[in-house]
């Protein structure tokens, strides 16, 4: 007899031509799937990708996206598929898709959570949400769904990459692969599900003032051209310097929007715009805040990672962890290098205590617990499933 | 961060946002959000004392509006429980606008309760989220204002278009009626159909504004005459009037035959017919035709067409105009039609039936009149024989006798109704002198001089003065008869007036029916007045030319 709820992953070489089933065949471990997660490398057929998986799993519900470097127990990869089952009759699932998203990020958003079941006897919920990492306004996205969920229900997820080219990321539902949408997945659990948030950056130098922004561009910083005084401030010589080295140097730096708890809130610089003398950001940054630049050293990054498993695992109330989702901003692989993200993938194996582990390199993390807030950068956030 | 800092930063970003929503529900949506967003609350909402106007936190549909509205109300701190959430500590501030309106603010956990700072940034959020819901409501009003003044413009507008629409509709509509009382007019006064079919030429051309109008019989084998033709002033435009034309296979009065239905003709047909080259010199460019439908057969066409000059063909819905303008004067033409023809048919009775007289006439004076004088010269012969053998004698009596006889059975053969001489040789005012002189009943005779008249007119009146004088001997016990005779203008007027006994009536038989039927077959009026005990009064007039031609 199946068990009430399980959690299984199952990898393969994306450039395989059976990895979707075999990684397929991996992860369905009982014949009582729920959901099919799917992450993957965006190289490749993944039409596909999709169908090998889905001749494996037949009609069970999926959603999934393209990633910027996949995530499993045995470490950081890329090129890879992982495809995570969740099982049993534990889990009631519904899923949706928000194609075309962008020109209404916000219906978007109340459409994808509209998907969220609601049976009295699987109390514990959680909205999962995988984005397009190159929309403009994630917030918005966020505002949709807490218009329809509200305060009670989480949500978490991330935004999908294609491997740093900033071109286009890719969204799987069903077996459709949409671009420039919104999937969702509403799991309601009879076990509890613990989401753990955390960056570990700090701020350097005075905050400044946003006195010029337009959605995800900023243009002025204290009424000075935005990219001037974000590589004066990082001791680069503006006049000299070369726009292919900017992704580099924005990467390890990123902006802090002050927050009232103090903890600031990470927008990741992707590009900018050098005759307009503009920065980009995956995420609004609002005119009239106060910003600072920030950075980050291996061990912060790593102490924050403790923190996150810790929280993460702890929201379990006890119960031990089946398996563990993980949504980490492929900026903290730059911080980290290889050797820091092998230790901080150990670290949340550990953390999971032999639970399977899945999870992706994103381009912005949604964790909401509190307060309406939910999108992030350069944060690792955890979803432990009991 | 220093509170110093952080509380202007965060109600500058929220004064931006707020400010950027377009309309009032909209910023107050914007502004809980933010509110929700900068103090990390689970639940904002501004509360009126009658509803909820924004609100965030809650799940879509499961807003408890009653418990916000009671907090609000309050103003005091409350717990809240949203669910799934667990207890939210709620602060509320109040709103400049909307009237009597509350900002609620809900953070859960135990230290949910707002610190010093973060209760003077939701005071500070307050006034601005007031600030600019009331400039929205302005700007929503002044908005909806233009617009519901451009929708009046708009609506205007199409009123405008619309009456000026349905007047030109109803000048046409008057244009037609007035064209149909024209019509009807001449109708309804026997108008020689001559002349109606060439008013209905005329006004169905002008109402159509085309350049022609026309209107035709269809005859047997594939043929048509065109009854009358109008067309517009200045235009040469020979058609063949009266002439009968073979129908062509495609031209549009062959379709109008077949179908019984409105036909339009407007692209020139290659067709090599006479009425094709018609067609060809006139230049039309456009035509159309409605049937003229008499006892549910297409009896003819009217059609009006433009010239090739025009830069417009005849514009949609023309058909459905002719057809109910031919349609109304189908019934009129085809009364006209039978009129006309009623009237050409006793004209031919009359005209027949005076040639037979003539001819008995003839007959008298070659045949009988001949044959007496014959018999006259026999007699005087076989007198002035003298001492005749007896038997030769008897012998030229019997054949005289024989000969009487044969004559007397001619005479009565041919005897009843002859002109007579007089009324031929001599005219009118002659005839009815001789004929007052014989009359049983004393006749005063008062004729205008007028010379002689067409002979139909002539005879008729003869027959109708001799009747009238038989009937007022025979029936009215009359003493004394007036007749009274004269031309005025292109009428022959005719009075005859007896002191008899009146009560003369056309139903019960007597020869005024006769009288009627001449008058009526020569296009003329009969006036009978016949009270009675006060005598019989007749009128008669009769046109010069009676219409019709033998």
């Amino acid at each position: 007899m199946p068990p009430d709820r399980w959690f299984a992953v199952g990898t393969g070489d994306a450039s395989a031509d059976d990895a979707g089933r075999r990684a397929a065949d991996a992860a369905l471990l009982h014949d009582d799937a729920k959901l099919l997660i799917v992450f993957c490398s965006p190289a490749g057929n993944l039409r596909d990708l999709i169908g090998q998986v889905r001749s494996r799993s037949g009609g069970v519900p999926l959603i999934g996206c393209s990633t910027a470097g996949e995530i499993t127990t045995d470490g950081p990869r890329d090129g890879s598929v992982v495809v995570t089952a969740l099982g049993g009759d534990g889990f009631v699932i519904g899923t949706a898709a928000a194609a075309g998203a962008s020109g209404d990020l916000r219906g978007a958003g109340a459409r994808a959570a509209r998907c969220l079941p609601s049976p009295a006897s699987h109390p514990h919920r959680v909205l999962l949400l995988l984005t397009d990492g190159l929309a403009s306004d994630q917030d918005e996205i966020i505002r949709g769904a807490y218009s329809v969920l509200g305060a009670g229900v989480p949500m978490v997820g991330g935004c999908a990459g294609d491997g740093l080219k900033m071109r286009k990321t890719f969204q799987f539902h069903g077996g459709r692969v949409l671009t420039g949408s919104v999937v969702a997945a509403g799991i309601a659990s009879t076990g509890p599900l613990g989401i753990g948030v955390q960056h570990g950056w700090r701020a350097i130098g005075e905050p400044m003032l946003v006195t010029r922004s337009s959605t995800n561009w900023v243009d002025s910083l204290d009424d000075r051209p935005a990219l001037d005084v974000f590589l004066e401030r990082l001791g680069a010589d503006s006049g000299q310097f070369r726009p292919e080295d900017l992704p580099a140097l924005a990467l390890l730096h990123p902006l802090g929007i002050s927050r009232h708890s103090g903890e600031e809130q990470v927008r990741f610089i992707t590009a900018a715009d050098f005759t307009r003398r503009s920065l980009f950001s995956t995420a609004q940054v609002p005119q009239g805040s106060l910003v600072c630049l920030m950075e980050a050293d291996t061990s912060a990054v790593l102490a924050a990672t403790t923190v996150a498993c810790y929280a993460s695992v702890a929201a379990l109330g006890g119960s031990i962890p089946l398996g563990m989702l993980a949504f980490d901003c492929v900026a903290r692989r730059g911080v980290l290098g290889q050797e820091g993200i092998e230790k901080e993938i150990h670290g949340l194996a550990d953390a999971a205590g032999g639970a399977p582990l899945a999870g992706f390199y994103s381009y912005g993390e949604i964790a909401r617990t509190h307060g309406l807030r939910g999108l992030h950068n350069y944060t690792l956030v955890l979803l432990s499933v009991a | 961060m220093p509170a110093l800092t952080w509380f202007p930063q965060q109600l500058v970003a929220f004064l931006e946002a707020v400010w950027s929503a377009r309309t009032e529900p909209a910023a107050g949506l914007m502004a809980v959000e933010r509110a929700a967003e900068a103090l990390d609350a689970e639940i904002a909402a501004i509360v009126c004392p009658d509803r909820v106007v924004a609100v965030v936190g809650y799940p879509e549909g499961a807003v408890p509006v009653r418990e916000l509205i009671v907090i609000a109300a309050d103003g005091a701190h409350h717990e809240l429980t949203v669910p799934g959430a667990g207890p939210c500590q709620a602060a509320t501030v109040s709103l400049d606008y909307p009237p009597g309106a509350m900002f609620v603010l809900a953070r859960a956990g135990p230290d949910g309760g707002l610190r010093h700072d973060e209760a003077s940034l939701l005071r500070g959020m307050a006034r601005v989220t007031s600030m600019a819901m009331r400039t929205q409501r302005l700007l929503d009003d002044e908005r909806a204002g233009r617009e519901e003044s451009d929708r009046q413009a708009t609506e205007n507008a199409r009123l405008l278009t619309e009456l000026t629409q349905r007047q030109a509709r109803l000048t046409e509509l008057a244009g037609e009626q007035a064209a149909l009382r024209r019509v009807a007019t001449l109708v309804a006064a026997q108008a020689a159909a001559d002349r109606i079919f060439a008013a209905v030429a005329e006004e169905a051309g002008r109402i159509l504004q085309a350049d022609m109008g026309a209107v035709a019989k269809f005859g047997p084998e594939g043929c048509f005459t065109v009854l009358a033709l109008w067309a517009n002033p200045g235009l040469d435009f020979p058609f063949p009037v009266g002439e009968q034309v073979r129908l062509e296979e495609g031209s549009l009065s062959a379709r109008v035959l077949r179908s019984g239905r409105p036909s339009r003709l407007d692209t020139y047909v290659a067709a090599t017919g006479r009425l094709a080259a018609i067609r060809d010199r006139l230049g039309l460019r456009s035509m159309i035709g409605a049937p003229i439908m008499v006892g549910g057969r297409v009896w003819g066409l009217v059609t009006v067409g433009v010239l090739s000059s025009r830069p417009e063909a005849l514009p949609a819905g023309s058909e459905q105009r002719l057809a109910d303008f031919t349609e109304l004067l189908a019934t009129a033409v085809s009364n006209a039609q039978a009129h006309s023809e009623l009237t050409a048919s006793r004209a031919r009775i009359v005209v027949t039936a005076d040639e037979t007289r003539r001819r008995i006439e003839r007959n008298l004076h070659d045949g009988i009149q001949q044959r007496l004088v014959t018999l006259a010269l026999t007699l005087r012969a076989v007198r002035d024989a003298g001492q005749q053998d007896h038997a030769d004698l008897l012998a030229a009596m019997s054949q005289a006798g024989d000969e009487l006889v044969s004559i007397l059975d001619e005479l009565r053969e041919i005897s009843r109704g002859v002109h007579p001489a007089i009324l031929s040789q001599g005219g009118l005012g002659p005839a009815l002198r001789s004929l007052a002189r014989r009359a049983s009943v004393p006749t005063v005779l008062d004729i205008e001089e007028f010379g002689r008249l067409p002979q139909p007119l002539e005879v008729a009146a003869y027959y109708v003065v001799s009747e009238a004088l038989t009937n007022a001997a025979k029936h009215a016990n009359a003493t004394v008869v007036h007749v009274n005779i004269g031309v005025k203008d292109t009428t022959l007027r005719l009075g005859i007036d007896d002191d008899g006994d009146g009560g003369a009536d056309p139903a019960r038989g007597s020869g005024i029916i006769g009288l009627i039927d001449r008058v009526d077959a020569l296009g003329g009026k009969l006036t009978l007045r016949s009270p009675p005990g006060e005598g019989t009064s007749l009128v008669i007039e009769l046109p010069l030319d009676p219409g019709y031609s033998s």
